[in-house]
């Protein structure tokens, strides 16, 4: 038996291998499923949103969760669903962009000081120090309240101020790749900088990176929904500007407006939570 | 070893990066000026908002026509009241938390917390909030909905009774940060030879726990405290917007309803003070307690 399962083992691809050790983890297996969820969700949100975002309709202001509108209305009589439906399309939008653009930079300015080292690696780690301890909530709040409130300025500013944990791991690992003898034999040989970096230091180096660009992704959506929460909204149907209509209203007792659009939120961080931990399985060097 | 923990130990709260935040604050603070067409050239500007901001002075706000400084400063108080009582809470239940989760491993307390501190982590703060207004605010009106106090007034007790929701969301968020950190650094520490050693030496399991590991155990978490506290302000603003709590969060929050400028980065300049601050102290807290560190 035992021989059987290593000839298995064997033949597989490193792709199989890696699905394999991530399937063994039931939570990382249920965030998976989640967000292909709700992908499929925001793409199809034409078809299966029962009302228009933010069609407007007096007559039903603040209708509790009932068959006509399974999660509620609000103070406009917007279906609740549907923004919750159509909210998940500018959500997986700014938290994927986001996250993609905050590994984009960490990665280089990690590389960058691990590979060159000496005052290079100084400077940069110094920068990455200050915004490491610099509080990041208020400070992305005073550059979208000044640059303006729309989807790329959301983007960007989160992106580019949430790098320096990444840039610290990436560093990390950078510095103990420099330590192995085929790096010095590529020097040796002359190789160009770029030849090193891109050939033999970034595919080692790139687990760690997935793992954490997923706990970016989940990041990036609390502090979008912060963001939108705190009024600086980018567009009118996001879950966290949802929530700050419930706070506007919470004294007429309509909590749907806030739990649901919140439940999301928080279900969808947390599926992301578990995909990291499951790629941090998948991705270990057996 | 020690290089390395001087490096790593020194950075925050260094003098660069006590340079370096009036600075960023001063370039926002240009953006906002070339926007609003200010004649002056941009460097004579600057130099005058970096005097300013040394000597205090964060100029006028555009709302409330007030110094912003004075509004700052009558606003605080409450800010490191509800910060403070968090942090403390944090500290009271989070500490002990993780020391049980590591020492019994895989166990059910263990299991609840972990579960626990990842729920608090992936939870927005306005959410758990909003839902503790409804419950405990509207449902069961057990508790203020916001403000420091009532309007009656009523010494200690009325203001730690206004604390308890807007603390307790504030604390909730951060548990995570504190818990998982002591338990994964014990965890790490209870695998070193010298504590293997200490159990072979004949002393209980207790002694071990509490004068040998822990103790190692909590210079990292004693740094990770330090670094918290930036996370913490994140979460201040929005918890004093749910609760009405007036400090600098809810100031921030009105500050960018009214697009007051002056205002904001003020506030910003004293949250990042207030970083700054907490990091050199946590630095010299940690220099006391790791006999290798000395200045």
């Amino acid at each position: 038996m035992a021989l059987n399962n290593a000839s298995e083992e064997s033949t597989e691809t490193k792709f199989q291998g890696a699905w394999r050790r991530y399937r063994r983890d039931t939570l990382s297996l249920f965030g998976l499923a989640f967000i292909i969820f709700l992908i499929v969700l925001a793409i199809a949100a034409p078809l299966v949103a029962p009302y228009d975002p933010t069609q407007i309709d007096l007559g039903a202001t603040f209708v509790p969760p009932s068959p006509l509108h399974l999660l509620g209305t609000d103070y406009l009589g917007r279906d609740t669903l549907s923004r919750i439906i159509y909210g998940a399309q500018i959500v997986l939008t700014i938290g994927v962009t986001a996250a993609l653009l905050m590994t984009v930079v960490g990665l280089l300015a990690g590389l960058v000081a691990g590979y060159f080292g000496r005052y290079v690696d100084e400077l940069l780690m110094r920068i990455t120090d200050i915004f490491l301890i610099i509080p990041a909530l208020p400070l992305i709040l005073i550059f979208v309240a000044v640059f303006g409130p729309n989807v790329l300025n959301v983007i960007v500013i989160i992106g580019l101020l949430s790098w320096p944990p990444l840039a610290r791991i990436v560093r990390a690992e950078t510095l103990s790749i420099m330590g192995r003898d085929f790096i010095a034999a590529e020097k040796t040989m002359g190789a160009r900088h770029t030849r090193t970096i891109f050939r033999h230091i970034l595919p080692n180096i790139l687990s760690p990176i997935f793992v954490y660009s997923a706990l970016g992704i989940a990041n990036a959506i609390l502090i979008e929904a912060a963001v939108d929460f705190l009024g600086l909204a980018p567009l009118s149907v996001s879950w966290g500007y949802d929530l700050s209509i419930a706070l506007n209203y919470w004294v007429r007792g309509a909590w749907w407006i806030a739990f649901f659009p919140g439940l999301f939120i928080l279900l969808t961080c947390l599926s992301f939570f578990f995909i990291s931990d499951g790629l941090n399985e998948a991705l270990k060097v057996e | 070893m020690l290089l390395n923990f001087a490096i790593v130990h020194l950075a925050p709260g260094g003098p660069a990066a006590m340079l370096a935040s009036p600075k960023i604050s001063a370039a926002a603070r240009l953006q906002i000026m070339k926007t609003y067409g200010l004649d002056k050239p941009w460097y004579s500007q600057f130099e005058l908002y970096l005097i300013g901001s040394l000597q205090g002075n964060f100029g006028v706000s555009y709302f409330y026509s007030a110094p912003v400084m004075s509004m700052i400063l009558q606003r605080l108080p409450n800010t490191v009241l509800l910060m403070g009582a968090s942090l403390l809470a944090t500290i009271i239940f989070g500490i002990p938390l993780g020391i049980i989760s590591a020492t019994k491993a895989n166990s059910p307390v263990d299991r609840a917390s972990v579960v626990l501190s990842t729920l608090g982590w992936a939870m927005p703060p306005m959410w758990l909030g909003l839902i503790l207004l409804f419950v405990f605010v509207l449902y069961l009106p057990w508790f203020p909905p916001g403000g420091v106090q009532s309007i009656t007034g009523g010494g200690w007790l009325d203001v730690l009774w206004h604390l308890v929701l807007p603390g307790f969301t504030l604390a909730f968020g951060s548990l995570a940060n504190i818990n998982l950190f002591i338990r994964s650094s014990l965890l790490d520490v209870l695998k070193q030879d010298y504590v293997l050693a200490a159990r072979g030496k004949g002393l209980d399991r207790r002694t071990v726990l509490y004068k040998h590991a822990l103790r190692n155990a909590l210079l990292p978490a004693v740094t990770n405290i330090g670094l918290s506290i930036g996370f913490l302000i994140g979460g201040a603003v929005l918890v004093e917007t749910i609760f009405t709590w007036p400090g600098l969060g809810l100031l921030t929050f009105e500050a960018i309803g009214h697009r007051d400028y002056p205002m904001l980065l003020g506030i910003f300049f004293i949250f990042s003070i207030a970083v700054i601050g907490m990091n050199l102290v946590t630095d010299i807290i940690y220099a006391f307690l790791d006999p290798r560190i000395s200045y």
